[in-house]
């Protein structure tokens, strides 16, 4: 064989071979293109894309000015694809190390197969994470962990206004976004986002790359409540009630303040109060809010009512005098005033049961009646909160002289702390009752007014002459009757103690030994600018309301007229 | 220099191959180098450009100098490329391996890429004019010769380069006459060996785990078996015609790993479909056939030996690199020639083509058949008639 024939063929089989090589390569490649290729497009496809939620800003709850009561703020949440990450054990202990997540639990979670056998791709690990905590997991630089932002609760001011405000749930679904108390529950539909999603190309590292474009429908944010409620006096108001609540080891307390001409509430409080950013650690008695909750007796604070609606119709005038011994209506009422005949003026000003369940009977069943009616009791005041109490009235058909009487000084009927306080606004307002309110308006994000609440009247309860006649009774209550306490500084103030029995839970009769004090005033008394009701539930040590509230209510009125610059008229 | 009739011995079909592979390579390292998040392309095409052109500089001296110099100076090339070689391992490890030489920080250069072209220029010179490779007793000195770096390389560690020098060796010593049965006893050597070796303790967990991965790739989808998982979608997603140059999604969100490297070819997979790896593969088998015919023709053994040496890693590189996007080899860190992103590796390739090309130039003109023997006289037990 010929040496030079014999390479040339080695070479032209080697040749060969190659090209066989060659084309064992392309058949390989033609079954992972072309026959298989729709497969790996699809598999492709899945991992460059991710569906991501949009997450968008519940609504903010802001006082009058601005003052962020509830707000949504960005935070970091941890998750993970545990596709990434190799080494579990090892990432759950770095975990641990850095922000003390519990390790056992962090493994378990990346080591959660789907049904098929294969790992998930989104595994949350940690929701709501502090700024430096994720700092610490990102500096960790493990692949296959990722944060996620979302909105998380919070309440800037703390326990101010909680049971208002209320809370919203922790569950996983909507968390943080739907209310479950308050102001948060009632006006969740406003307050609550739209959740949209996104479709959008990720890189290898799961980061979305937005410039290749997104698809989807973006979230929408929840819109703001923007309240009445002025921040420096509900601050003033909760103040001066902790202090009530705490000097007279008080089971409850609440406070109101109102502007008469207005309907607005500026203040609202209740104690015992909670701290709605940690709200899981209350009781349900903390989180009721009991100007709206809770109905008492008004007791002495409806006397000046009883004398407004008789010089209304003119039965009397302020010096009328009025016998206040024997029996009213066949009836002897408990009286503490130990005087024969007191002037109308001073039956309000030395409170007295006899002399007001006098001046009641002067007026007919129907009469006395349709004014309780008219001044708000019996029926919610329609703030908006849920869980409003409407206080109960007797009906006209079981109404006789025994309500009668017990009415004009205040019994056999309860009232909420706000129906008194709004009360009170008309007596402040020459007459005219207005509807309270709290929710100022409601706006988008971008500020669009969507809803706005102007002052609504309801009605005019009494003439001009009878709140003129009846204020100076209420000034003088202040400057030489019951409610000395409620004097300030700078300002006249007028306004009425009341000391009401509790009701019995088994709506038999009264409690010789619970009392709601309070006190309800108006001021400065010329033009009031100002209602102000404090109540004190079950005082210990005394339960005289111009003792256990008046205190406060000066305080409320100083400090906030001086805040809202009202000229001082004293 | 070159005579007229050179023209007509110069294998055009050859560099058109090659400058069209360039042209491809360059293509695909700007597309790979893309960054997504940046939207910019970075330095790398202009580097590898500069490679490039260095690189055919490189190719024109050595097509131009006679290439009997090239022999002449081959023990002397030898020994600076093993002193290169080991001198790797005074310079700090790049993932636990000492591969490279590093100049002032920016530059580094990869000597095994060199002994690719060293190594076959050596054993050449080495068994050119030698008559006694035929019996076992012969094979020595060529196995020293080649044993020696290849040794070395393998404990840098790189056990992929190590390997392509293997067909190597085998190919130049059956050119040079060793006999078939003499090379087999070898190759079950080495392979009892290579076997040996991968249940001893000194072979890497990563390698143990590549050899795994090519076995049972779905076992690890994460490290080893996810390169390949997502080389294969790349590959496959491109379908028949791929998605587009510049368009691989796979490519530019950074799925692909080393995608301007190991991984070019997933590349060209992803964004020219089938008839983009079936064109290159093409084009390799067409310039490797080409490469081989001059070694047919070539009537100096030295000659002969040179490009059958210097292809022939050319080869088993293609092979692998393409093999390994596939699933078929084990990923190992081969880049695929004139294609890849790197400056040894373009200038050593493009070096070896310009002395394939010299070869084929300057080989001596045959007027009549003239009986040319490289093989060992015939021995005695086993007359030949022709």
């Amino acid at each position: 064989m010929d040496g030079e024939a014999s390479i040339s063929r080695t070479a032209t089989v080697t040749q060969i071979v190659i090209v066989l090589v060659f084309a064992g390569l392309a058949v390989k490649l033609f079954f992972i293109q072309v026959v298989a290729g729709p497969e790996s497009a699809r598999a492709a496809d899945r991992q460059q894309r991710m569906k991501m939620p949009d997450v968008p800003k519940r609504g903010d709850i802001r006082a009058s000015d601005g003052t962020l009561l509830a707000t949504s703020e960005r935070v970091p949440s941890l998750y993970a694809d545990p596709e990434r990450i190799a080494n579990p054990s090892g990432v759950a202990a770095m975990l641990s190390a850095a922000i003390g997540l519990d390790p056992t639990r962090i493994e378990r979670k990346l080591m959660r197969r789907r049904p098929n056998g294969t790992p998930y791709r989104f595994v949350w690990l940690a929701r709501f994470l502090s700024e430096s905590d994720a700092v610490a997991v990102h500096s960790l630089s493990v692949p296959g962990l990722h944060f996620r932002y979302e909105y998380k609760r919070r309440y800037p001011q703390g326990k101010m206004l909680a049971q208002v405000l209320g809370f919203v749930t922790q569950d996983e679904k909507d968390r943080d976004d739907r209310g479950l108390e308050g102001l948060e529950l009632a006006f969740n539909n406003f307050l609550r986002t739209t959740p949209g999603q996104r479709t959008s190309a990720v890189d290898a590292r799961r980061r979305p790359i937005p410039s290749l474009g997104e698809e989807g429908m973006p979230g929408i944010d929840g819109h703001n409540v923007i309240l009445t409620i002025d921040p420096e006096i509900q601050a003033i108001t909760e103040a001066a009630l902790d202090e009530a609540f705490v000097k007279w080891k008080a089971e409850g307390a609440i406070a109101i303040v109102m502007r008469p001409y207005t309907g607005e509430i500026l203040a609202i409080a209740s104690r015992p109060g909670y701290d709605p950013n940690r709200f899981s650690a209350s009781t349900p008695h903390q989180r009721r809010n009991r100007a709206i909750t809770d109905a008492y007796d008004p007791g002495s604070t409806f006397k000046p009512f009883t004398v407004a609606a008789a010089l209304n119709l003119g039965l009397v005038r302020p010096d009328t005098m009025i016998s206040v011994t024997g029996s009213v209506g066949g009836r002897t009422i408990r009286d503490h005033v130990r005087s024969a005949m007191l002037s109308v003026r001073d039956v309000v000003v030395k409170s007295s049961n006899v002399g007001a369940a006098r001046i009641g009977m002067m007026l007919t069943h129907q009469q006395l009646r349709d004014f309780v009616v008219s001044l708000g009791f019996g029926r919610p005041t329609d703030l908006g909160l849920r869980g409003e109490a409407r206080g109960r009235i007797t009906p006209m058909e079981r109404w006789n002289n025994y309500s009668q009487a017990s009415v004009a000084f205040g019994q056999e009927m309860t009232v909420t702390p706000l129906q008194l306080a709004s009360a009170y606004c008309s007596l402040g307002n020459y007459g005219i009752l207005f509807r309270p309110y709290l929710i100022a308006r409601i706006e988008d994000t971008d500020g669009n007014l969507l809803q706005q609440n102007e002052p609504q009247e309801l009605r005019r309860v009494l003439s001009y002459e009878a709140v003129q006649q009846i204020r100076p009774i209420l000034q003088a209550v202040v400057e030489e009757g019951t409610g000395k306490k409620a004097a300030t500084e700078h300002f006249t103030v007028g306004g009425k103690t009341g000391t009401a029995q509790k009701a019995l839970p088994n709506g038999r009769g009264y409690s010789e030994t619970d009392y709601v004090g309070y006190f309800v005033g108006i001021a400065p008394v010329p033009r009031p600018e100002l209602c102000v009701l404090v109540a004190v539930d079950t005082p210990h040590g005394s339960h005289y309301g111009g003792t256990v509230a008046a205190p406060a209510v000066s305080e409320i009125i100083e400090k906030s007229l001086i805040h809202l610059q009202v000229k001082p008229d004293k | 220099m070159m005579e007229a009739s050179a023209y007509r011995r110069f294998p055009w079909f050859l560099i058109v191959l090659m400058f069209l592979l360039l042209a491809e390579g360059f293509l695909f390292v700007t597309s790979a180098a893309y960054n997504v998040s940046v939207g910019g392309y970075g330095s790398d095409p202009y580097k590898q450009g500069v490679w490039i052109a260095i690189g055919l500089g490189v190719f024109a001296v050595c097509l131009l100098v006679r290439y009997g110099l090239f022999g002449r100076w081959a023990y002397g090339l030898y020994a600076a490329g093993l002193a290169a070689t080991t001198a790797c391992y005074v310079f700090p490890a790049v993932n636990g391996a000492h591969r490279w030489i590093f100049f002032n920080g920016a530059i580094k250069v990869q000597p095994t890429e060199f002994m690719k072209l060293i190594l076959p220029l050596t054993l050449a010179r080495y068994l050119a004019y030698r008559k006694n490779v035929g019996g076992p007793g012969g094979l020595i000195g060529p196995l020293l010769v080649a044993g020696i770096p290849i040794l070395v390389i393998l404990m840098q560690p790189d056990l992929g380069s190590a390997l392509v020098f293997v067909p190597m060796v085998l190919a130049v010593l059956f050119v040079a006459g060793a006999r078939k049965r003499d090379l087999s006893i070898l190759v079950t050597m080495g392979l009892a060996l290579g076997v040996g070796f991968y249940f001893s303790p000194w072979i890497k967990p990563h390698q143990k785990a590549r050899v795994q991965t090519l076995l049972n790739p779905s076992a690890a989808p994460l490290r080893e078996g996810y390169q390949l998982a997502q080389s294969k979608i790349a590959i496959g997603s491109g379908g028949l015609t791929g998605k587009g140059l510049y368009n691989g999604t796979q490519n530019y969100l950074g799925h692909l790993p080393f995608n301007s490297t190991d991984f070019i070819f997933a590349v060209i997979g992803e964004e020219w479909g089938f008839s983009g790896t079936a064109g290159t593969l093409l084009a390799y088998s067409l310039l490797l056939w080409c490469g081989l015919a001059v070694a047919a023709r070539t009537r100096d053994p030295f000659g002969r030996l040179t490009v059958v040496g210097l292809l022939c890693p050319m080869a088993v590189q293609v092979v692998v690199n393409t093999g390994m996007t596939v699933g078929l080899v084990p990923i190992t860190g081969l880049t695929l020639p004139l294609i890849s992103y790197g400056g040894s590796s373009m200038i050593a390739t493009l070096a070896a083509l310009g002395l394939v090309c010299n070869v084929s130039v300057r080989r001596p003109i045959v007027l009549a058949p003239e009986t040319f023997r490289i093989s060992p006289p015939q021995s005695p037990r086993t007359p030949r008639v022709s």
